[in-house]
């Protein structure tokens, strides 16, 4: 799991207000997405949904409100608040944009301090969503791990793998030494004994070879005396 | 096992042939065994002589009968006798049902001695079979490559990861 990041993205006409919030928010500990435009503001969020986006109003060719009643339709950004950053102190755009579905308005010329405390309560009053599964609706994950035979007998392996695998449970194993062995029609089962930590990182596995006929032995006992 | 115990096999199999030939593979071993051929006779030995494993083939009386009588020994003794399934058939799906039902080991036939002593190692500790055991040999140029399949649950989502439920315990940091 990688570090959990909020992302922003920011759009702005304006170099200066890009480059300067940018490094504000950078500082506070998101990451930032810039775009100069609306068009381009659409289309970066339908690549990569972030977790909040600062709009100016006066741009070039769409205005922010129009963004906002863009976004507003598109529905994987249904969780995602709109924060309105502009010069503009109108009532009516202030109105104007809450009644369009921004969270937040805040002015230029930029304060620092108002502009994190501002991003930080629009994030906070929103929940991403978590979603526990019930347990009749849980489904299975199958996961694939490195691991290598490392000793060998005739009835058995050592596994090390980053992974101790539970105690009598069986396993989906294949490598080209258990199909050199003829192994294929047998079943793997991880063995009473207790899997132990090998090196740093692994485990050593015991695992038991079940279903073995003397035409396997014979196999083993074979490949195992060009081994010594 | 506890020491000073003579550890007693109690098998089941209808080919006389069969038995004959374990029992003697077995008192090599330092185990003394009591042979039965049908399950009822199977059920009335097992309450009698509490015997430290069992050994059981599949197809006694009729097809199957070996998995209701792994079935009966779990349900009579617990989980703690080990059993072990000898049988002609060594398909994964019998070998699967066997351990599904409570078995702990697949030997299939033709048995091999050392495959049978090793196994019995396993579960029976008589120091006739520790000095059968055998070793581990290292696979040369330092082991070969495994690909490991495990199942997990999973159990919540958010935009930052999943979280996934099992016995199995995955190293930290671990990629996969």
């Amino acid at each position: 799991m990688s570090k959990a990041v909020k992302e922003i993205l920011i759009i702005d006409d304006d170099e200066s207000i890009l480059l300067m919030a940018s490094k504000i928010l950078s500082g506070a500990g998101y990451r930032v997405f810039e775009a100069s435009g609306v068009e381009e503001a659409v289309e970066t969020v339908q690549k990569r949904v972030p977790h909040l986006v600062i709009t100016d109003l006066k741009l070039k060719g769409e205005s922010g409100f129009e963004y906002l009643e863009r976004h507003r339709k598109l529905k994987e950004l249904r969780n995602v608040p709109v924060v309105v950053l502009s010069g503009v102190r109108s009532q009516e755009a202030i109105y104007q944009a809450s009644s369009l579905g921004a969270v937040d308005y805040v002015t230029k010329p930029i304060d620092a301090a108002i502009l994190v405390a501002k991003i930080k309560k629009a994030l906070k009053d929103r929940k991403f969503p978590h979603v526990t599964l019930p347990e009749d609706q849980r489904s299975i994950v199958r996961i694939s791990a490195p691991g290598r035979i490392i000793q060998a007998n005739e009835i058995g392996f050592l596994l090390e793998a980053p992974v101790r695998i539970a105690d009598n449970t069986r396993i989906e194993l294949t490598s080209p030494l258990l199909r050199l062995l003829g192994l294929e029609t047998c079943i793997f089962q991880r063995s009473q004994m207790p899997a132990r930590p090998g090196l740093p990182g692994q485990y050593l596995n015991d695992v038991a070879v079940i279903g073995l006929t003397s035409v396997h032995a014979h196999r083993i006992r074979e490949i195992m005396r060009t081994w010594k | 096992m506890k020491s000073g115990q003579t550890p007693l096999a109690l098998l089941v199999d209808d080919d006389p042939a069969h038995n004959k030939i374990l029992s003697a593979v077995l008192k090599k071993l330092g185990i003394t065994s009591i042979v039965t051929t049908n399950a009822k006779e199977f059920l009335a030995r097992l309450k009698e002589v509490k015997p430290t494993i069992c050994l059981v083939d599949l197809n006694i009386d009729e097809l199957g009968v070996g998995y209701t009588l792994i079935k009966a020994v779990r349900k009579v003794l617990g989980t703690s006798m080990p059993i072990i399934v000898l049988s002609g058939q060594s398909d994964r799906q019998a070998i699967a049902h066997a351990l599904e039902v409570g078995a702990n080991d697949f030997i299939a036939k033709p048995l091999d001695r050392a495959i049978l002593a090793s196994k019995l190692t396993r579960y029976m500790m008589t120091e006739e079979l520790l000095s059968s055991q055998s070793a581990f040999f290292p696979v040369p140029e330092g082991g070969s490559d495994a690909n490991i399949e495990l199942e997990f649950e999973l159990r919540e989502v958010d935009e930052f990861g999943i979280r996934l439920s099992s016995r199995h315990l995955l190293n930290k940091g671990s990629v996969f």
